[in-house]
């Protein structure tokens, strides 16, 4: 019996523990589904939030479709603009006898620099519209019937005893006609090229126009206030340092000291010169003195910049940043006077050239036109048409 | 856009002119040019002032003891080594300015040839530093010359009226000398003998009651002398006489002051007749 009550017994309690266990089996499969359900609804979310993202991506590339397009007008309004303004030159140009019309003028500028250059492409292609069309700027520069006659120093009385011993001699020194009735105008905005042989009389001119020499006969009229940059300078004192330079040679120019002290930074990072400022000019190299000189001239906010050769000096990288900068003097409504012996420049660079040719005006108008002047001129010959012949001869001419 | 193109008004090149159409602009350029002057003379040199001062302490010393100890003539004027050192600090200011004005020019040439500015801004500039210097040097001098027990006198005050005349005579000399040496270049030569000259016949380092007669007229046509005989009686010793008693006749005034007109005009023609055309002399 003892045995039957004991069997009963682990029967119960098996029993029991069957219904704990079956229980505990329910609440693990109700918790199962809870969690099914639960991640079931995660799912759905994270698929909601990828289309989200995927939405976005679509939008983010559409912006960059539209920004792209927005560029592009952008780009192509600018180039409407350069070619616009250039047409309003050359309609003056037409204006004036002896100006060539512009279709032939474009491609001939780029024909005689170096065809293959970017600057002689992109004029080629800023050629489209022409609507636009404004007054003509007036003259900043108004040159009459210039002379300009210089003693030659040789006949010079070079001291006061000779004066008193030789009181005539002057009368009978011999003189060098520098320049002989020239005659110009320069308007603003313009970039104007002056081209011509050694002692053609560039460098005279450009005095001139800088009021550092004053006309034997005829007259100059300049408005706004000139930064010349002459001979490679700019009249910096050797025995200071840059930083007195800058502020003399910016007040000479027009600045007021205080605007001449706050430029100092710029024009000594345009230069290049931040580690040399310690230093007197006369320990500068001639290179980091040109530099100086042009990053000051470039600096003082003048009207009119005289700008005589600077293209021929200092390395290929600073060539690049004075001509970037006198873009961008020039797109700021400057006018820029340039003196050179490359063609290639002239061509590229300048609205209007004149040639000076033993103090006369050999040629004036279309810098294409000037520059073949010039070469035929100095070969004695027309020189071969084509870019790549054009290319020698001005290489030639450059070296 | 309309108003950046309102052009400025065409005018007519005149070629540099002496002092420019604005007077503001030209002190601003004087200012800078003699401030960095100055500056690079001192700069690099820590006795750089040292030797300002010493040269004419040094000048000093030799001349005391020649004057005075060898050939006596300092020995019957009241506070002598004063006056001496006083009139040598003077007349220093002078040919300072003068000496570093004659080849301003001729040095400032590359700036000349490139940029238009008013010309008179080089020899100004060259007198405003040594202006600098002297007065440097007259308050060292002035601390010396109490330390030895001359005593303060209510007629220090005038002095700063002997540095005055004396700028405006410096100005004019430096001027000429500057101008006419782009041209002829043995105005150097004649101007050392000149300033020598100048030296010795003002009465700097004897008093003016010493001249004799027959060379009273020295006294009359150096327009620097007055200024030696007003600093002495000013600063050292009011019983000295002034320059007309000093000259013996009303000229001691008229004569040095007529001359100094005279300068002044003479700079002022040849400046303005030649400032168009340096550049191209140079």
């Amino acid at each position: 019996m003892d045995e039957v009550e004991r069997l009963k017994d682990e029967l119960s309690r098996v029993i029991a523990h069957r219904f704990a266990l079956q229980e505990a089996l329910a609440a693990a499969e109700s918790e199962r589904n809870a969690l099914r359900s639960a991640g079931e609804k995660l799912r759905s979310e994270a698929g909601g939030a990828h289309r989200e993202v995927q939405r976005l991506h679509a939008r983010n590339a559409d912006l960059h479709g539209a920004l792209n397009v927005a560029n592009a007008e952008k780009q192509r309004l600018e180039a409407a603009l350069a070619s616009a303004l250039r047409v309003r030159d050359d309609q003056r140009e037409i204006a004036k006898p002896g100006g060539s019309p512009p279709a032939e003028e474009r491609p001939s500028a780029a024909a005689v620099g170096n065809a293959s250059t970017p600057a002689a492409g992109s004029r080629q292609e800023k050629e489209q519209p022409r609507k636009l069309r404004s007054l003509p700027a007036a003259p900043v520069i108004e040159v009459r019937d210039l002379c300009k006659t210089y003693r030659l120093p040789t006949e010079r009385v070079e001291t006061l005893k000779e004066r008193i011993l030789h009181p005539l001699r002057s009368s009978r020194s011999s003189r060098l006609q520098a320049l002989e009735d020239v005659s110009f105008d320069v308007r603003r905005g313009e970039f104007f090229g002056i081209a011509g042989a050694n002692g053609s009389g560039k460098s005279t001119l450009l005095k001139l126009l800088a009021d550092v020499y004053a006309p034997d006969a005829g007259t100059i009229r300049t408005a706004g206030r000139i930064a010349p940059f002459i001979e490679l300078g700019v009249g910096l004192n050797p025995e200071f340092a840059a930083y007195d330079n800058v502020v003399i040679s910016g007040v000479m120019m027009g600045l007021e000291p205080e605007e001449a002290r706050s430029r100092y930074p710029e024009i000594i990072e345009f230069a290049g010169l931040e580690k040399f400022t310690e230093l007197k000019l006369k320990n500068y190299s001639s290179g980091m003195r040109v530099r100086l000189a042009f990053a000051i001239t470039v600096q003082v906010d003048a009207d009119i910049l005289l700008i005589d050769e600077v293209l021929a000096v200092g390395d290929a990288e600073f060539r690049e940043k004075c001509l970037e900068r006198t873009h961008r003097l020039r797109s700021e409504g400057k006018t820029v006077v340039l003196v050179t012996h490359s063609m290639e420049a002239l061509a590229n660079e300048c609205d209007r050239a004149i040639l000076l040719q033993h103090g006369r005006i050999a040629a004036e108008g279309d810098p294409a036109e000037v520059a073949r002047t010039y070469l035929r001129d100095l070969s004695g010959r027309e020189p071969e048409p084509g870019g790549e012949a054009d290319g020698n001869v001005v290489e030639l001419v450059e070296g | 856009m309309e108003a950046t193109l309102a052009a400025p008004e065409l005018r007519l090149n005149t070629g540099p002119q002496a002092f420019g159409k604005d007077p503001r602009r030209f002190w601003i350029l004087v200012r800078l040019t003699a401030v960095a002057q100055f500056k690079h003379m001192y700069a690099g040199s820590l006795l750089g002032y040292f030797w300002t001062l010493a040269r004419p302490l040094l000048m000093f010393a030799v001349i005391y003891v020649v004057f005075s100890e060898v050939l006596g003539i300092g020995n019957g004027v009241p506070n002598y080594p004063a006056m001496l050192l006083l009139n040598l600090l003077l007349f220093q200011f002078f040919t300072d300015a003068a000496n570093r004005a004659l080849p301003s020019m001729v040095q400032s040439e590359p700036t000349l040839r490139k940029m238009s500015f008013p010309r008179a801004v080089v020899p100004c500039a060259v007198v405003l530093t040594a202006v600098f210097t002297f007065v440097l040097n007259l308050i060292a001098v002035m601390a010396i010359v109490l330390a030895t027990g001359l005593e303060p006198r209510l007629t220090w005050l005038l002095i700063p009226l002997l540095c005055a005349a004396m700028m405006v005579i410096a100005l004019a000399v430096s001027f000429i000398l500057s101008t006419l040496f782009v041209q002829f270049r043995d105005v150097g030569q004649i101007w050392m003998v000149l300033s020598l000259a100048l030296l010795y016949s003002s009465p700097i380092m004897y008093p003016a009651e010493l001249v004799p007669d027959r060379f009273k007229w020295m006294l009359i046509v150096n327009p620097l002398a007055p200024l030696f005989e007003l600093m002495r009686k000013w600063a050292v010793d009011p019983e000295a006489p002034a320059p007309a008693a000093a000259a013996d006749s009303a000229w001691g005034w008229a004569g040095p002051l007529l001359v100094t007109l005279a300068l002044c005009l003479a700079a002022a023609y040849l400046f303005r007749n030649r400032s168009r055309s340096l550049a191209e002399l140079l």
